[in-house]
């Protein structure tokens, strides 16, 4: 199991770059993807991706295997709950509990 | 040897809300006990044993519960407990609640719920004093705290009113 904030900050400093922003976006929607078939649309090189995925798969955003010669890439959950939970934490239970009364208020005028 | 006490922490914070409904739906939040236990326990990753509330002056309110996995006090029993101190019709409600983790008392608090009519419904306002024990506050639990602390901070900062 992963500490609540253990991969935080390695998280927005992968998010904090747009290419690798592209890259998650990307493989949200078609992945998985070959390496090269990620790089030609976001217009950066093989190389430059290769780069890119190694941070994102250091804050387990993303997971690459390799399946014959082709480096295949797709999203990966932990790091997103990590990012989730850290978003999650840094609301106050009690904005939580408003966010719910007003979810029972507009429940019972319906 | 009896367990070091270290010093009480207190904090103190208020919360607003404009609800666009009457008074009367806001304060049956409060007043009604299946709801009250859906807004103040619900949907935290708890599991709930047990929840009862005595809604008059002098009355109690009581919940236990669990929270569930990947919590750092994964599976102890939380045992909350209230007394109902002023209660106005539509208008406020004063209660005491402490919290225990498995047998030890971390917090205690002083909560006003007050509401106020406003052009389009009815104005919220929470204040929240509390003080807190050492025990089972653990690190993880206090920083989680204090980052909420200084959430409400940096919003009251910025908007004046969130």
């Amino acid at each position: 199991m992963i500490a609540p904030y253990a991969d935080i900050n390695l998280i927005f400093h992968a998010l904090g770059d747009p290419t690798r922003r592209a890259i998650v976006e990307r493989l949200s929607k078609r992945g998985p993807l070959s390496v090269s078939a990620l790089a030609e649309p976001i217009g950066v090189t093989v190389t430059a991706v290769t780069q890119h995925l190694r941070v994102l798969e250091e804050c387990r955003l993303v997971r690459t295997e390799k399946v014959g010669r082709v480096r295949s890439c797709r999203v990966e959950p932990a790091g997103f709950s990590a990012l989730t939970r850290w978003v999650d934490a840094q609301r106050s239970m009690w904005e939580r509990r408003l966010d719910r009364m007003n979810d029972i208020l507009s429940e019972e005028s319906e | 040897m009896a367990d070091h006490v270290s010093s009480p922490v207190h904090s103190t914070f208020t919360l607003e809300r404009v609800f666009k409904y009457p008074a009367s739906r806001v304060f049956g939040l409060l007043s009604t006990p299946d709801l009250k236990r859906r807004w103040l326990l619900e949907g935290e990753g708890t599991s709930i044993s047990k929840y009862d509330m005595d809604f008059r002056v002098g009355g109690r309110e009581t919940g236990h519960y669990t929270i569930k996995k990947g919590s750092p006090v994964d599976g102890k029993p939380f045992v909350n407990e209230g007394v109902f101190f002023d209660i106005q019709q539509d208008q406020r409600v004063v209660e005491s609640q402490s919290m225990a983790i498995a047998g030890h008392r971390i917090s205690v608090a002083l909560i006003t719920f007050d509401l106020a009519p406003t052009s389009d419904g009815t104005r919220l306002t929470i204040t929240h004093q509390a003080v807190f024990f050492e025990h089972a506050d653990g690190p993880d639990m206090r920083k989680r705290g204090w980052e909420a602390l200084m959430d409400r901070l940096e919003k009251a900062a910025n908007a004046g009113n969130a």
